[in-house]
């Protein structure tokens, strides 16, 4: 049995050694030779005494003074008071109860009697404050915690022999479920909790209610384990909006008071909160060790930062297409002299809850300021570097501001230091980030989206959100990798839709080759890991740029300019050809080698690039030809590319499928410098072809509005066929064209014409005609408008479609038009343009903005 | 000495003590620590200085420990002291006839002492 204490006050040392070898018997001694001495042991270890055994006659403070200076504290007052008086001493007696005391003994002193009377007074105390103590909660009609409490400790202190296991539990964000679902529902989620938990318990348990959704169960250890999992089985199928999880403390130290093996529960339970996986852990050590060393963190922090303690290291990362080095991020290090290396993780998130946050990133922040400006003197790339920025420094301090002195002090380019901030700051204080956010790239500072993934961000907000990268962490693109086929694939589409906004992706953690190369694939721009480098000290990284050239490094920031070799494609099973192709032409092409059919569907899939030739081996049985010549005809990129066809001897059949389509052929038993210049060849044709067909273009097109000009509309006209007519042909006219270059400048004009040819775009077809007639005169030949009704509906369409399209870049101008119905092509000639045009410059004296008709016949 | 024939010598009362505190050892153990009690020095000092309440605490005191040793002969004479001093009003009390009556304890005292002294 857990021994009770007794306080004895007595100035006589021999009284008290008396005394106290009488009670010691029963009772633990505590000794005080004087009533202020024992009032102020009590008033910081009240909860120890059970109770007080003092005589009257004491100096300093005697036991009168002593009895009303007790009652006098609430804390203090109901520990039970014994004095020891006098033999046949009324007057003392009645003085000590008087005083307060709860009973009297009389000197001498009789060993047994002292002792029933203290034990009766002790137990007599205890059953009455049971009784004041309020038993149960009223909503879940749990214990509460002091009831609790005694409970507890009668328990163990009857029960020495059987093993008890205290459990805590907690709702995970109920906080958030009480705001979303209101707080009548929030007690009714605990009531039905404490209903379930009742029902599940075996007898002898009991179940208290702590705080809002905090449970406390003193369990027989031989029933937890058995219980923990009926437990959570119950509760997680209960409820779908919650999560409930379990701290295990069994208790082993029984010395403890209830309250310390509570906590103790309930430390594990708060160390397991938030973790995805874990729903129940037991207490250990390691957890109090844990808590020791966030006690020792948070002591020594601030002085860590005057002793440089925080080291910056910098982490390269990669753009992976062109595979050079685009910059880096800053990440810490503490340097703990006594603890050694510490991680970030071990003392960010404890930053971050006490505010001292915004000092380390600042700290950071001037040391990457600082690092920048040094390598800007010794000419080095000025490589950009990213500094993560907790959500507190945006909210609580004035980053911006102290961001402008530090660009002011070292003369860096904003452009030069990224930030990078997560994605559940933005989640949690969506406006306040979105304007500090904008407010920081006013200034020239690109922003970073951290851990996209761990929240939860709507796309709304996505669009709104003004960065300029997203960081993806790869164990997300793990975990989202749930099939190969890029045009299911979550990451994928992330990437894909970030590009549409003109956000770069960068991949974090990247450890292996196999990821690099899924990156690839799935088009991330950037990329950072132990894969390319671990992050480095400030010197190696140093020397890591002096390593680079200068000149690539500036292309870093214009980037996405894709410099990889255009392909040319093997399709064969012969290494051997491969590498004298690869020999050949690797400096000039990119030589991949493609052997049956399902490398050459992957391959497709993910094509991307320039296609330069293709050289096939048609007679491979891995290779349905006629398959592979489709897939190429149908593919936009590679339609036009020369076709090799190869055959393995000079008297080899030539398979019939690719007759037709190939460009040339050639032998692979010829002479490889013969083969070489064949090729070539071959591509240089093609490329003249290109070319020949880029001026073609260019001479047909004007060059403002993309549309035919008068050569190009020469030839269109020419290639008609009788099957096309009737038509109808349209000039059309912008108003007042002269009157806006004049007064708004041609840059506005030129945009009208850019409206003008926007909108009669819409109300083509391919086979339709358009073209830019003259400065401000369009001709329109549509083919699909077959009489004049028609041709006034399109004519007027347009001309509304024009208005509007200009209204949006706020232009205000209409056209005119006039049109005919054609039925021959000898009829179109230049004199019915001229009447058409007469007809248009009439019907705009009259009134600008609409079409007219004119009746040829 | 054997602790009974103790109690005999100095006016103790021996059945008394062995009632309430049924073991000799222990018995023997407070009685061996009698001698380091200091009221008694004290209330000699007080007396000479006239300091009477003092006097009477520290009789009152002496009071106590002897009865709880059951050493009854001394106990009575502090008994008929602090009976005497317990007004302490200054203009009451006789000196001489608290020295007097402190003789008495005196000779009591040393009585015990030196018994101890003998006892095994």
């Amino acid at each position: 049995m857990k021994r009770k204490s007794v306080l004895i006050i007595e100035d006589n040392e021999l009284n008290l050694e008396m005394l106290s070898l009488i009670i010691d018997k029963d009772f633990n001694v505590v000794k005080a030779h004087n009533g202020l001495e024992a009032l102020n042991y009590l008033r910081t270890s009240f909860n120890d005494i059970s109770l007080i055994l003092t005589d009257i006659y004491m100096p300093i403070m005697n036991g009168y003074e002593f009895l009303d200076n007790l009652k006098k504290d609430p804390q203090l007052s109901l520990i039970p008071v014994i004095v020891m008086t006098q033999a046949n001493s009324d007057e003392e007696e009645l003085l000590a109860l008087k005083h307060g005391a709860n009973d009297f003994l009389p000197k001498p002193y009789k060993p047994q009697i002292i002792l029933h009377r203290i034990s009766n007074m002790i137990n007599l105390r205890e059953t009455s404050s049971l009784i004041n103590i309020i038993k149960r909660d009223n909503l879940t009609g749990l214990y509460t915690k002091e009831y609790f409490y005694s409970k507890v400790e009668d328990i163990l202190n009857q029960d020495l022999d059987t093993e008890y296991s205290i459990i805590c539990t907690n709702i995970e964000k109920f906080k958030v479920f009480n705001e979303v679902f209101s707080a009548k529902k929030g007690d009714e989620l605990l009531k039905e909790l404490s209903e379930a938990i009742l029902k599940l318990i075996p007898q002898d348990t009991l179940v208290a209610r702590f705080s809002a959704d905090r449970f406390i169960i003193f369990i027989k250890s031989e029933h937890e384990k058995i219980y923990r999992k009926k437990f959570l089985a119950t509760s997680n199928d209960m409820f779908d909006n919650i999560v409930v999880k379990l701290g295990v403390y069994k208790i082993t130290q029984r010395n403890l008071s209830v309250n310390q093996m509570v906590d103790r529960a309930v430390l594990a339970c708060n160390s397991i909160s938030g973790i995805f996986d874990t729903f129940i852990v037991d207490y250990d050590e390691k957890l109090k060790d844990k808590l020791l060393k966030e006690n020792y963190l948070y002591e020594t922090m601030e002085d860590a930062l005057t002793d440089k303690e925080y080291k910056v290291f910098y982490q390269p990362k990669y753009d992976i297409k062109r595979n050079v080095l685009v910059g880096s991020e800053a990440l810490i290090r503490w340097h703990n002299k006594e603890l050694g290396i510490i991680p970030p993780n071990e003392f960010i998130p404890l930053f971050e809850a006490n505010g001292f946050i915004v000092e380390l990133d600042r700290y950071v922040l001037e040391e990457v300021f600082s690092f920048l400006h040094d390598l800007d003197e010794k000419n080095l790339p000025l490589l950009p570097i990213s500094v993560n920025i907790s959500r507190i420094d945006i909210l609580k301090s004035d980053l911006l501001n102290y961001l402008k002195s530090l660009v002011q002090i070292y003369k860096i380019h904003p452009k030069f230091v990224h930030l990078e901030i997560t994605e559940s700051a933005y989640i949690e204080n969506p406006k306040i980030i979105l304007n500090a956010v904008d407010e920081l790239k006013k200034q020239g500072f690109i922003i970073e989206m951290d851990d996209f993934g761990n929240g939860y961000s709507s796309l709304s907000m996505f669009s709104q959100m003004n960065i300029d990268y997203l960081k993806l962490d790869m164990n997300f693109i793990r975990n989202e990798l749930i099939t190969d086929d890029n045009s299911t694939n979550l990451v994928s589409f992330i990437i894909d839709f970030a590009h549409k906004k003109g956000i770069k992706v960068v991949a974090e953690g990247i450890e292996t080759y196999k990821q690099f190369k899924t990156l690839e694939e799935f088009n991330c721009d950037y990329a950072q890991g132990y894969f390319f480098y671990k992050p480095l000290n400030e010197e190696d990284y140093l020397n890591l740029l002096k390593t680079i050239d200068k000149n690539a490094s500036n292309l870093s920031n214009n980037d996405l300019q894709r410099e990889v070799k255009p392909y040319l494609i093997y399709i064969d099973n012969d290494n051997k050809y491969y590498n004298f192709l690869n020999d050949s032409f690797n400096n000039v092409y990119q030589v991949k080698m493609l052997s049956n059919m399902q490398e050459i569907d992957e391959f497709f899939k993910h094509f991307d690039n320039q296609c330069a030739c293709f050289a096939i081996n048609s007679s491979l049985d891995s290779i349905n030809t006629s398959e592979l010549i489709s897939k190429i005809k149908t593919n936009k990129k590679m339609f036009k590319v020369p076709l090799l066809a190869l055959i393995d001897g000079p008297f080899s059949p030539i398979n019939s499928m690719i007759l037709d389509d190939a460009d040339d052929f050639l032998c692979k038993q010829h002479l490889y410098k013969d083969a070489e210049r064949k090729i070539k060849k071959l591509i240089k044709n093609y490329q003249k072809t290109i070319q020949f067909e880029e001026y073609a273009y260019e001479a047909d097109h004007d060059y403002v509005t993309g549309l035919l000009n008068r050569r190009g509309l020469h030839r269109r006209v020419n290639k008609l066929k009788p099957i096309n007519f009737p038509l109808a042909i349209y000039l059309f006219d912008i108003d007042n064209l002269k009157f806006i270059n004049d007064n708004f400048g041609h840059e506005k004009g030129d945009l009208a014409i850019c409206c003008f040819s926007k909108s009669a775009n819409k109300y083509i077809n391919d086979n339709d005609i358009i073209c830019r007639y003259g400065g401000d005169e369009f001709l329109l030949v549509s083919l699909s408008t077959k009489n004049s009704n028609d041709a006034l509906a399109l004519g007027n369409s347009i001309g509304e479609d024009f208005k509007k399209e200009a209204s949006k870049v706020n232009i205000d101008v209409s056209c005119s038009s006039g049109c005919t119905i054609c039925y021959s092509k000898n009829e179109m000639t230049k004199q019915l343009l001229d009447e058409v045009d007469k007809c248009l410059y009439k019907a705009k004296k009259n009134q600008k903005g609409y079409c007219t008709f004119l009746d040829a016949k | 000495m054997h602790l009974e024939q103790f109690y005999h010598n100095i006016g103790g009362d021996y059945k008394d003590m062995i009632c309430r505190i049924n073991n000799e050892s222990l018995i023997l153990k407070f009685v061996k620590k009698f001698p380091n009690d200091t009221s008694f020095a004290l209330i000699e000092k007080s007396l000479v200085n006239k300091d009477y309440k003092s006097s009477f605490m520290n009789v009152h005191t002496l009071k106590g420990v002897s009865l709880n040793l059951s050493f009854k002969s001394l106990s009575d004479s502090c008994v008929k002291l602090t009976e005497y001093l317990r007004n302490s009003d200054e203009k009451v009390i006789d000196q001489d006839v608290a020295f007097a009556m402190f003789e008495d304890i005196k000779t009591k005292y040393h009585k015990i002492i030196k018994e101890i002294s003998n006892l095994d």
